[in-house]
C-alpha cells in the first residue's frame, strides 16, 4: 500500500499480474486497474494528486521475434494509474 | 553604666539591621520561588494535556488477530482514524474506530481484481508502503 504525500484518504495497492488497486476513501470503495505490467516501485507526485511515476520490469513474455531483455521500464499516469504512458527503458533509479 | 547601654544599644541596632536584611532576603526569594512554583505547574498541566498515564491509571486494550504476519499498516485519512493493515498472505483488513472491529477486504480486492483480469486469473496484493505519520497513535506489532 502506498498513500499519497497530498491526499491522506488515497491509497494505491500493488498487486500481481499486472492488477493493481485505487482507494480514495481509505478503503470504502476500492477500484481495480489493470496497468498489464508488474510495477515494482510507485512514487506519488508531492504536488499534484494524480500524477504517479510507476517501474516495471520486462518480462520474455514482451520479446516474440527477438531474444529475451530484462530492464526496467519507467511509466507515467496522469489519472491515478488509469492510463498509462511510456517514457524511459533501462531505467536504473527514478524521482519526480 | 553608661559603656553598657552605648554597648546595649548598638547591639540591638545591629540585631535590628540583621533582622532587616533577612527580611529582604525574603522579599527578593520570594518571587523567584513562586515562579519556580508556577513553572512546575506549568509543566504538571502540560502532563495533563499530552494524557500521560498516571501510574493507576489502567489501559484499555484488545487482541485483533489476521491470517498471517502482519507486513504494513497505514494510517488513513486526514483524522488518522481509520487503518490499512496488510498480512503477509496479501489479505488486507480495515478499522474505522482505531482496531476495536475489523473488516477483512481480500474478498473485495479478489472481486474487482478478477474482473479487471484480461482471463480472470488470482490476483493478490505485493506491497506495502509505511505510512509516514505516526505521531498520533501508536501500535504495537508481534508475530
Amino acid at each position: 500500500m502506498i498513500q499519497s504525500p497530498i491526499d491522506a484518504n488515497l491509497v494505491i495497492f500493488l498487486g500481481s499480474e499486472g492488477i493493481n488497486w485505487v482507494t480514495e476513501d481509505c478503503g470504502a470503495t476500492i477500484k481495480a486497474l489493470n496497468t498489464g505490467k508488474n510495477i515494482k516501485e510507485f512514487l506519488f507526485h508531492p504536488y499534484e494528486r494524480n500524477w504517479v511515476l510507476a517501474s516495471a520490469y520486462t518480462s520474455c513474455d514482451d520479446f516474440t521475434d527477438e531474444p529475451c531483455k530484462i530492464y526496467k521500464e519507467l511509466y507515467v499516469s496522469q489519472d491515478i494509474g488509469g492510463t498509462w504512458g511510456f517514457v524511459a527503458d533501462y531505467v536504473i533509479q527514478f524521482s519526480w | 553604666m553608661r559603656n553598657r547601654r552605648i554597648l546595649l544599644l548598638c547591639f540591638s541596632l545591629l540585631l535590628l539591621q540583621h533582622a532587616l536584611a533577612i527580611d529582604e532576603d525574603r522579599s527578593i526569594a520570594s518571587p523567584s520561588q513562586s515562579t519556580a512554583k508556577a513553572a512546575y505547574r506549568l509543566l504538571d498541566s502540560e502532563k495533563k494535556s499530552d494524557n500521560l498515564p498516571d501510574a493507576n491509571t489502567s489501559v484499555e486494550f484488545g487482541l485483533s488477530f489476521i491470517d498471517s504476519p502482519l507486513l504494513d499498516i497505514i494510517w488513513c485519512g486526514s483524522d488518522k482514524q481509520t487503518i490499512l493493515v496488510l498480512s503477509d498472505k496479501g489479505t488486507v483488513y480495515s478499522t474505522k474506530d482505531l482496531g476495536k472491529t475489523w473488516n477483512k477486504l481480500r474478498e473485495i480486492f479478489q472481486k474487482t481484481g478478477k474482473k479487471t483480469a484480461k482471463d480472470e486469473e488470482d490476483v493478490m496484493i505485493n506491497l506495502l508502503a509505511m505510512c509516514s505519520n505516526k505521531k498520533k497513535n501508536e501500535l504495537m506489532t508481534g508475530r
